[in-house]
């Protein structure tokens, strides 16, 4: 027992002793200390000025900006009613925004829908214990599985790594105008994510009951398919859940690239300067968003709660 | 386990794995299945996307093979001279220190402007107030309900759409890309900042208290530092997500490697584009391993 193997020091030497075993952080401090290096230098040598915001000529710009907040009927004299504002409001909606209100939402969902499908697909390829000799009863690792296992791995970095701004741009040089450039650089990005947080649940889950299906003589597939998946259902539908909420915020901006989301009516609203009907429009996409994460945590709760 | 939970960049599933597990009764599961299938399939339907859209256009299949043709060849020199410019290895350097100033600068302020907003989401920091209840709970709750609407309004804008607003209003000016991803960064940290906090184990700070701490001494001393470990992962992952986002930028006109990805893509310059994009990529993944190493280190 430690207590006895200590009884004998003084207090200052157990302090010192306890002191010596306090874990520290070495690297951490290293790279918070490195970044905020960087981060002062950026303010400043950097050239992004915080106080250049507050210039005159930005200050100007920005009451500007605001003075075009004001809805545009009450901008030009009418005067104001919470009736002409709802019309106003109505206009807006029934002009465009409502119908890519609905075509957000499709496409996020859609695109989440997707993400998942290849994740489920292709995770159990990428799990290191079912790459193994022989699945949970011989870890040795074996030649060509053990390699797709890394190239699996790679793949799903690579997907996550590239942004989905970026992916949907490319899509859309390759296949012009639609839905498709969105939904495709969206459930891409999220595969890649989805499926390595479901790779790593896949290889958590409890060995027992799996290396007794395999001594049972169930192949590789088998036990992935309808036993491993199965089991990790509940936290894998969980992710899911969480990307529906990031992909419906990503299916907003991708609109500025020309998909006909929310974010298609923000650019073509910015470029009549129609500022008023920019925020509104804006208002709407969060919304969407803030509504669809608590209904989702509505779901999740339910789910648990049974 | 709880790297897991930190990853999707929503906030980590509240309950342990076994309630997780629960949820996956398998009636239940064919039937959450189904309906996901039906309603993704209704999305498709409504999109009137065909599959045969996928196939690319002669000119999109013409651009596409140049495109990985040059994947393999990534250029070392400007491959149309432009008088006057930096040779292209300079400029790339410069182009991935101002992505990653961006990067630093938007989370850095994404760090300050959380924190405040983080500690007053917290049920912790307010546990004392409310249980005596009357007007001071009452406002106390406001507070707190006014910090948690105010990061989720933070967080529903996208950083680019926050950069639009931003640029709209006061002009060109570089520091509103900072601005603009601090905004919905901070939202999000701190939300999933006070999760944590307030999901961390209670005792040692009513063990403060029974010493007769106050409510700050609880709060700083016996709630942070348990969640300390984790928070400082979760703000890594993040990091990750800012480098790709100021990246992302550039596509907006600011002066990051999107907007180089942007200008050589359009001027068919294909081996610059990859130069600039394995550049993007080797930052993301040298801050992935190093967030992955710190992880396993601090957090579980």
């Amino acid at each position: 027992m430690s207590s006895t193997r200590h009884a004998s020091e003084t207090p200052e030497q157990k302090l010192a002793r306890l002191d010596d075993a306090r874990p520290r952080a070495h690297l951490r401090n290293a790279v918070v200390l490195g970044l905020f290096g960087i981060f002062v230098a950026a303010l400043t040598l950097g050239g992004l000025h915080p106080l250049a915001l507050f210039g005159e000529q930005r200050l100007a710009n920005a009451s500007n900006f605001a003075a075009k907040l004001v809805p545009r009927p009450f901008r030009e004299g009418a005067e104001f009613s919470l009736s002409a504002y709802a019309d106003w409001l109505a206009g807006i909606w029934t002009g465009g925004a409502g119908q890519a209100t609905w075509t957000t939402l499709q496409i996020a969902v859609l695109a989440t829908f997707m993400a998942a499908a290849i994740a489920l697909l292709l995770s159990p390829a990428a799990d290191r214990r079912l790459a193994s000799a022989d699945p949970y009863l011989d870890p040795r690792p074996t030649g060509w599985r053990r390699a797709l296992a890394g190239a699996m791995r790679l793949a799903f970095v690579l997907a996550r790594a590239i942004p989905e701004y970026l992916l949907a741009f490319l899509a859309l040089a390759l296949l012009g105008r639609g839905a498709w450039p969105a939904v495709l650089a969206l459930a891409l990005h999220n595969a890649g994510i989805l499926a390595r947080l479901e790779t790593e649940v896949l290889e958590n889950l409890a060995a027992r009951p799996l290396s007794g299906l395999r001594q049972l003589g169930g192949t590789r597939r088998q036990i992935a398919h309808l036993a491993a998946q199965p089991l990790a259902a509940g936290r894998f539908a969980a992710f899911a859940s969480y990307r529906l909420e990031t992909c419906l915020r990503e299916t907003v901006a991708l609109g500025l690239l020309g998909t006909l989301s929310l974010g298609y009516v923000l650019g073509e609203a910015r470029a009549r300067r129609a500022y008023d009907e920019f925020v509104v429009v804006l208002g709407i996409g969060a919304v969407l968003v803030v509504l669809t994460d608590a209904l989702a945590r509505r779901v999740r709760a339910r789910l648990r709660r049974t | 386990m709880r790297s897991e939970a930190l990853e999707p960049g929503g906030s980590p599933p509240a309950g342990g794995r076994d309630r997780a597990l629960r949820a996956a009764a398998p009636g239940r599961r064919t039937r959450l299945v189904l309906a996901c299938t039906a309603v993704a399939a209704l999305a498709y339907w409504a999109l009137g996307l065909s599959l045969g859209e996928l196939v690319p256009r002669p000119a999109g299949r013409a651009v596409l093979g140049e495109l990985l043709g040059a994947a393999l060849r990534p250029a070392i020199a400007r491959e149309v001279p432009i008088p006057g410019a930096p040779p292209l290895l300079l400029d790339l350097l410069a182009v991935a220190w101002r992505t990653l100033a961006f990067a630093v600068a938007g989370m850095g302020c994404a760090l300050l402007l959380a924190l405040p907003l983080l500690l007053l989401s917290t049920d912790a920091l307010w546990a004392r107030v409310l249980e005596r209840g009357g007007a001071l709970g009452a406002a106390a709750r406001l507070v707190r309900s006014g910090a948690r609407l105010a990061s989720a309004l933070l967080r529903s804008v996208h950083e680019l759409l926050w950069a639009v607003l931003l640029l709209s209003a006061f002009g060109v000016e570089p520091f509103t890309g900072v601005v603009a991803i601090a905004l919905p960064f901070a939202g999000t940290l701190a939300r999933l900042g006070s999760e944590m906090i307030d999901e961390s184990d209670p005792r040692p700070a009513l063990a403060l208290r029974h010493l007769g701490a106050g409510s700050a001494a609880e709060l700083f001393l016996g709630r942070l530092p348990l969640s300390l470990g984790d928070l400082s992962a979760y703000a890594f992952y993040r990091f990750e997500c800012a480098l790709r986002s100021a990246a992302v930028l550039g596509f907006f006109g600011y002066d990051t490697l999107g907007l180089r990805l942007k200008t050589s893509f359009n001027h068919l310059r294909y081996g610059e584009f990859w130069t600039y994009l394995y550049a993007l990529l080797a930052m993301v993944l040298v801050f992935e391993t190093l967030s992955a190493l710190l992880r396993r280190r601090f957090v579980g």
